[in-house]
């Protein structure tokens, strides 16, 4: 796949997720926020896939 | 809502259905016509050979199991990139439990999973999903290169 395929599909796949937390948020209830990662508060980093 | 599109084939995607999704769209089920019975199930086309699963269920105010899988179609089917999951219940074999065992995500190779990595720690199930889906975007093009390099395909497509 070219580079701009891949950057286009992660685009893609952001887009998801955005909707997957509206999503949590009305099955759950409260805001879409509570469901994003990038405001868990953790120490913890995400270690990136080695897989080899 | 109801589903649009029509079969394919797939070749590796046993807990989810196989339903081609056209380029750009988008199918989300909330109803019990799921097929393996998730209470939301997505799949979306990406860009290029790529499509997105995502499937989760919700129960007593908590995400109970969801599963995010890369597919690429090839040779007229579609398989398995990469995988993350989580199973409260654990009922799975191979099934992670995100709250206690942290996010894990598998690789698979030639049809089969090939590895288990570690992501990252134990966290609320809705959190580990999000997290996942931004893994996922984050190192889409070093797995769909690792994917293609395994397999012998070129990167022209």
């Amino acid at each position: 796949m070219s580079k701009e395929a891949l950057s286009d599909a992660a685009d893609e796949i952001q887009a998801l997720r955005t909707e997957v937390r509206e999503d949590l948020a009305e099955d759950l209830g409260g805001d879409p926020d509570d469901h994003d990662a990038d405001s868990y508060r953790t120490d913890e980093e995400v270690v990136p896939d080695g897989g080899e | 809502m109801c589903w649009t599109a029509p079969l394919l084939p797939s070749t590796d995607t046993p807990i989810l259905d196989d339903r081609e999704v056209p380029p750009g769209a988008t199918q989300t089920v909330t109803e019990d016509n799921t097929p393996r019975d998730y209470d939301r199930l997505y799949q979306r086309a990406l860009a290029g050979p790529l499509q997105i699963r995502v499937g989760l269920d919700v129960s007593g105010g908590e995400v109970t199991r969801f599963l995010v899988q890369l597919e690429y179609r090839r040779g007229g089917s579609w398989d398995t990139v990469v995988r993350y999951d989580h199973d409260a219940e654990g009922s799975a074999e191979s099934s992670h439990d995100v709250t206690e065992e942290g996010l894990h995500i598998d690789i698979y190779r030639d049809g089969e999973k090939h590895v288990t990595e570690y992501v990252v720690g134990p966290r609320p199930a809705g959190i580990a999903l999000d997290t996942a889906e931004d893994h996922l975007a984050q190192n889409l093009e070093r797995f769909v290169e690792r994917y293609e390099r395994w397999h012998d395909i070129r990167k022209s497509r």
